[in-house]
């Protein structure tokens, strides 16, 4: 989380976009900037499976990280046309990409709105989301602050979110209609990290005619994480709602 | 998306607030119809205190829309006085009516003349032409 802030806050100083790819460990939940989840979660399982909690400066709902890739996309709130718009590429570029590496998915009907809640985000379906025929594959949200749009989401790879569910306190009645999808069952094998990053790249400059150059975070930004870290790893804001 | 509509009595922000004059110093503040247009539906708004105080421009709250978070911008400094508490069980009157009923506090003004630097119906209509 503290790394796609000072990502923005790069982005706000420089105007360059940056895309970020990347894996948690160890797993975690990730929760909507606006979702309840005070008391709703069963913390003593959650640290015997040695999961943690953290909740997102973006919207949405929760997000179990594991065998999954998340991308970060930080960009002028304009320059891909305001938040809706930007949205909207950014899952084009992302379908692009999933395309590339021979997933057969599509786009949600971008007209489906859902409120913060504790159902989690590969659950339900909305607007806008990656599926494959009606089983979510990517799940993201924004953040809009000062001039800049963070996006970021997750893809799945592998897995089913079942802790998302698991460890909420509140009784929950799976069903086998919502499970999300998973890209080791649209493809025939499971990309490598190489593979993924290489097509999912592909799709971002073919879609958004863009060029990638690699690089990391320098000591001031270093600094800034540092700051941001404390802020996302307090119980007070993981928990405030 | 329909054109949207910019009232002739408002002033405007560069970040898409609206401001009403409703006293010398007090004003009443929102957020424009092109931008709840461009967010869609509003699902969550977190707005301050009654009490609060915040300098120009300084973020004073957050609405939620499709999984969108935005920064709620204060036009100038000041003071708020009201709050509308309406727009927790309601977020969508943002949509329906963001000029009314979605409107979103009210701020004594420390310097009134802060609101000089505000953008006028005109000037807002051509930030959106853009």
């Amino acid at each position: 989380m503290a790394v796609d802030v000072v990502l923005a806050e790069t982005v706000r100083e420089t105007g360059q976009p940056v895309l970020r790819l990347y894996r948690w460990w160890p797993p975690c939940i990730s929760l909507g900037r606006n979702q309840p989840a005070k008391g709703q979660y069963d913390d003593a399982e959650a640290k015997r499976r040695g999961i943690d909690f953290v909740r997102r400066p973006t919207g949405g709902r929760a997000v179990y990280h594991h065998h999954e890739v998340t991308y970060a996309v930080a960009v002028g709130d304009r320059q891909l046309g305001g938040p809706r718009r930007t949205y909207e590429a950014i899952h084009r570029a992302l379908l692009a990409g999933l395309r590339l590496l021979g997933a057969s998915t599509e786009i949600v009907d971008p007209r489906v709105a859902l409120r913060p809640s504790t159902v989690p985000c590969f659950q339900e379906i909305d607007g806008g989301a990656i599926v494959a025929g009606r089983r979510k594959l990517v799940g993201s949200a924004q953040l809009r602050e000062r001039g800049v749009l963070l996006q970021h989401g997750s893809i799945l790879l592998t897995g089913d979110q079942s802790p998302t569910t698991e460890l909420l306190k509140v009784a929950w009645k799976s069903d086998e209609r919502d499970r999300p999808a998973a890209l080791d069952e649209l493809l025939d094998f499971l990309p490598t990290w190489g593979e993924l990053v290489n097509g999912l790249l592909s799709g971002f400059e073919r879609l958004l005619d863009v060029e990638f150059v690699q690089s990391r975070l320098d000591d001031a930004e270093k600094g800034r994480m540092m700051r941001h870290s404390r802020h996302f790893s307090d119980p007070g804001w993981t928990w405030r709602l | 998306m329909a054109e949207a509509n910019v009232p002739k009595e408002l002033l405007y922000t560069e970040e898409h607030e609206w401001v009403e004059k409703t006293g010398d110093d007090e004003i009443k503040v929102g957020i424009t119809d092109y931008a709840q247009g461009e967010l869609s539906d509003v699902v969550f708004v977190e707005l301050p205190d009654v009490g609060a105080s915040f300098s120009r421009m300084e973020a004073f709250g957050t609405i939620e829309a499709v999984k969108a978070v935005s920064e709620l911008y204060s036009p100038a400094a000041g003071e708020v006085t009201e709050v509308n508490d309406k727009l927790a069980d309601d977020p969508a009157a943002v949509n329906r009516d963001p000029y009314g009923d979605g409107w979103m506090i009210k701020l004594k003004l420390q310097d009134p003349s802060e609101l000089d630097s505000l953008l006028s119906p005109e000037g807002y209509s051509e930030l959106i032409a853009d």
